[in-house]
């Protein structure tokens, strides 16, 4: 026992802070400051949203309601988010040799490298959930057995998902271990997972409807697709020592048993993950001369298709770009019935009759939540040293993570905007104009992003997953991203309301576009060499 | 060809480098020679312009690394002590990268390439991706791609380590084979053996500061390689 605790604090202090840089001297300010204001800015948004949607549930008296829609949406995120995750953190990690030599069961490295999984969800689900909770204190007269149950609820409803999602995260990885290319392997068998589980998630839209015109019945139903949900907020309603004991039990038991599965094979499926297949057929190779610019881009989309949790990550949104497109096209009336059921209601005759200016919207909705460069500079780990003792300047090295990664987000981008020309009525200066806009805003979101990764960079980590999903980088440019969508929609929104010419707008939000791109093009002229050079590996 | 002139590399208050002054001319064989965290990793890193420092100046070819990187690199290649090579491409690719980084011309780049898997015996191997490979063999690769185009100037870290003795012995020769073109090599070891036996300069660090740099004969005297480090090290 004592060794693995030893083992998870050493995991964990390097690990889990996510706020601390790596390859450069950081500040206490940056290092505690910054990570508060992030943490206090994204709960108040959640906390502002669930309160919004308690007001009218509260004239009945069922604010609870809210409470379950939090405990999914939570659990829903983590299962969608660990799928792809898990297999990345839990095989395959470059502490793996020193680990595994250690004299320390095997299912002990798993054990750890999956608590630490959990405490990182736990974090992330408290994000969700704590807002949610605290709206509720302050609706509802709560006694003091609503902080105990809510205070252990946050640490204890996590495990379920993440148990699931380390289960079917290393039978992914066992499956696609069984292929040369597994990395590609991966990403198709977990893209067809996610897209499976997205399409049960918008099948559920009646279900979210149901819970605004009959709260309780739909609660019941909740409860049954997701028994912690059900037993929490009952647990609040009505505690019962017997009850709660209970919750725990089937938590801590199911987690428990997955757990103990997965130990039993793991060394297994871990020994499958780390055989690489050499190509036998092609011992032929081929050598070309290219340009240092072309080089660095090659080599750039090679480390980008190399890693499916990078591919699913920036990928996965940009095929849900396309497929909204299609779904707007096809059907609006039932997105917009899903959207009613989250309290959003507008019209089709509205949207469609406002559709350049949505179009707008969704382009810079799409760039700037696909941020790919928040991770390039960081990817580059160990091997970074490599790039700096080239005879390249760092611009161009900069330049060409960005253009890599616009190239890749760009002909989804203009593919969604294709559909939405044909489809509906557009003048050719919006077209244009959109055009325009679904090149400059990508740019705008690789340049924050690759600006963001110099600041923060994180050059140690174990394995693609902490850099892509659990780095101060990505979390920073995610919330960059959607904040600037959050500017976006508010302008549009008034735009609408007011009447504002919408080519003008459209014209308004791509030079506005422009100039940012403008000011972070200088910026990477004056700094970016100096903050490439500063990182030290 | 390499002027190191004062320089002094501080990680927060400590010096890793403190005053460090030597020159290695054209068609010289140099070895740098230290315990382990003495500086050698950091005063190679500070050459090659990986690492920046704070005090002094490093001429590469009459060039300062600090005010013209770029045209320094161009003149040098690079061998680092662990090779972190991107492990998704293949060895072929990666050494493509780096001439493609050099500006090799095509045929140049064939005939190099050719010429030193042939040597390290990899030929067979240039398709495979890099992380199928041994520690040796990521060696192997990592100076294929180093000289793939034939650099000026050689800085090495520790290039032995993970070599079979075939490969050491090529590498040598390849190292003989380079001074006598008149290009200039620099490395550092902990097989003091080599380092007598190969090299035409020495230089000795101790917590950041040179103890004895010069000429083989200069250094070691009637001693061997060895001892003069054993006794430095006291």
């Amino acid at each position: 026992m004592n060794k693995m605790f030893s083992l998870l604090r050493a995991s964990m202090s390097e690990g889990m802070n996510i706020f601390r840089i790596s390859g450069r001297k950081q500040s206490k300010v940056m290092r505690i400051g910054l990570p508060i204001i992030v943490a206090v800015l994204l709960m108040f948004s959640v906390g502002f949203y669930a309160d919004m949607m308690m007001e009218p549930l509260a004239e009945v008296g069922m604010e609870f309601v809210v409470l379950t829609l939090f405990v999914v949406i939570g659990a829903l995120f983590i299962l969608v988010e660990g799928v792809y995750k898990a297999s990345g953190l839990l095989f395959n990690c470059r502490d793996d040799d020193m680990l595994l030599s250690l004299p320390i069961k095997k299912s002990t490295v798993l054990f750890v490298r999956i608590l630490k999984f959990y405490f990182f969800q736990v974090m992330v689900n408290a994000l969700i959930l704590l807002p949610a909770m605290i709206a509720y204190a302050m609706r509802v007269d709560v006694g003091a057995t609503f902080y105990l149950v809510s205070g252990m609820a946050l640490l204890v409803l996590p495990m379920l998902p993440v148990a699931i999602a380390c289960a079917i995260g290393s039978v992914i990885a066992f499956f696609s271990a069984k292929f040369r290319f597994k990395s590609f392997a991966q990403i198709i068998i977990t893209t067809l997972f996610l897209l499976v589980l997205m399409y049960a998630s918008f099948n559920m839209q009646d279900i979210v409807r149901l819970l605004a015109e009959n709260a309780t019945s739909v609660n019941e139903i909740i409860t049954k697709l997701y028994f912690p949900a059900g037993e929490y907020v009952g647990l609040v309603a009505d505690f019962k020592g017997l009850d709660l004991v209970k919750f725990l039990g089937i938590n801590f038991g199911i987690f428990g048993v997955l757990v103990a599965i997965l130990g039993s094979v793991y060394y297994k499926i871990n020994s499958r993950v780390k055989v690489v297949k050499s190509d036998i057929r092609k011992k032929e190779y081929k050598i070309r001369a290219t340009s240092p610019l072309l080089a660095l881009i090659k080599k750039e989309a090679s480390k980008f298709t190399s890693s499916p949790v990078f591919v699913i990550n920036a990928g996965f949104g940009l095929v849900l770009f396309v497929v909204a497109c299609i779904l707007i096209c096809v059907n609006i009336q039932e997105i917009l019935k899903m959207f009613a059921g989250y309290g959003v209601g507008v019209s089709a005759e509205f949207i469609i009759g406002n559709m350049p200016v949505v179009l707008f919207g969704l382009v810079v909705f799409a760039s700037m939540t696909s941020s790919i460069t928040s991770s390039m500079i960081s990817l580059e780990g160990k091997s970074f040293n490599i790039l700096k003792s080239l005879p390249v300047r760092p611009v161009t090295i900069i330049l060409a993570k960005v253009l890599t990664a616009v190239f890749i987000m760009v002909p989804f981008i203009l593919l969604g905007d294709l559909i939405m020309f044909v489809n509906f009525e557009f003048s050719v200066w919006q077209i244009v104009l959109i055009l325009v806009a679904s090149v400059i805003w990508p740019l705008v979101a690789e340049m924050v992003g690759i600006i963001v990764n110099l600041k923060y960079p994180k050059m140690d980590a174990k394995n693609d997953t902490e850099v892509v999903k659990q780095s101060m980088s990505s979390a920073v440019s995610v919330f960059v991203g959607i904040g600037v969508v959050g500017v976006m929609v508010y302008l549009i929104y008034m735009a609408i309301k007011n009447g504002f010419d919408m080519t003008l707008f459209i014209a308004m939000g791509t030079l506005f576009g422009a100039v940012i791109l403008a000011g972070l093009l200088i910026y990477l002229k004056l700094k970016g060499a100096k903050e490439f050079n500063s990182i030290n590996v | 060809m390499i002027k190191i002139s004062h320089v002094t590399k501080k990680y927060g208050g400590k010096k890793a480098l403190d005053d460090v002054s030597f020159e290695v001319g054209k068609g010289e064989i140099f070895a740098f020679i230290g315990h382990n965290g003495a500086g050698k990793t950091t005063l190679i890193k500070a050459m090659t312009g990986i690492h920046d420092f704070d005090e002094g100046e490093i001429l590469i070819n009459g060039k300062s690394i600090k005010k013209e990187p770029v045209a320094c690199k161009k003149e040098l290649a690079y061998v680092p002590d662990n090779p972190e090579l991107y492990e998704n491409m293949r060895a072929i690719q990666f050494i493509n990268f780096i001439c493609d980084m050099y500006g090799v011309e095509q045929s140049r780049r064939e005939k190099n390439i050719k010429k030193y898997a042939e040597m390290f015996e990899i030929t067979k191997n240039l398709n495979d991706t890099i992380d199928s490979f041994s520690h040796g063999m990521k060696q192997k690769t990592a100076l294929i791609a180093a000289l793939a185009h034939d650099p000026k100037i050689m800085i090495m870290d520790e290039p032995f380590v993970g070599l079979d003795p075939k490969a050491v012995f090529d590498m040598k020769e390849v190292m003989r084979e380079m001074i006598k073109d008149g290009k200039t090599i620099f490395f550092s070891t902990h097989i003091l053996d080599v380092a007598e036996k190969l090299c035409t300069k020495v230089a000795i660090i101790k917590k950041g500061r040179i103890m004895k740099v010069g000429s083989m004969r200069e250094v070691k005297g009637d001693k061997s390689l060895e001892n003069v480090f054993l006794e430095l090290e006291k």
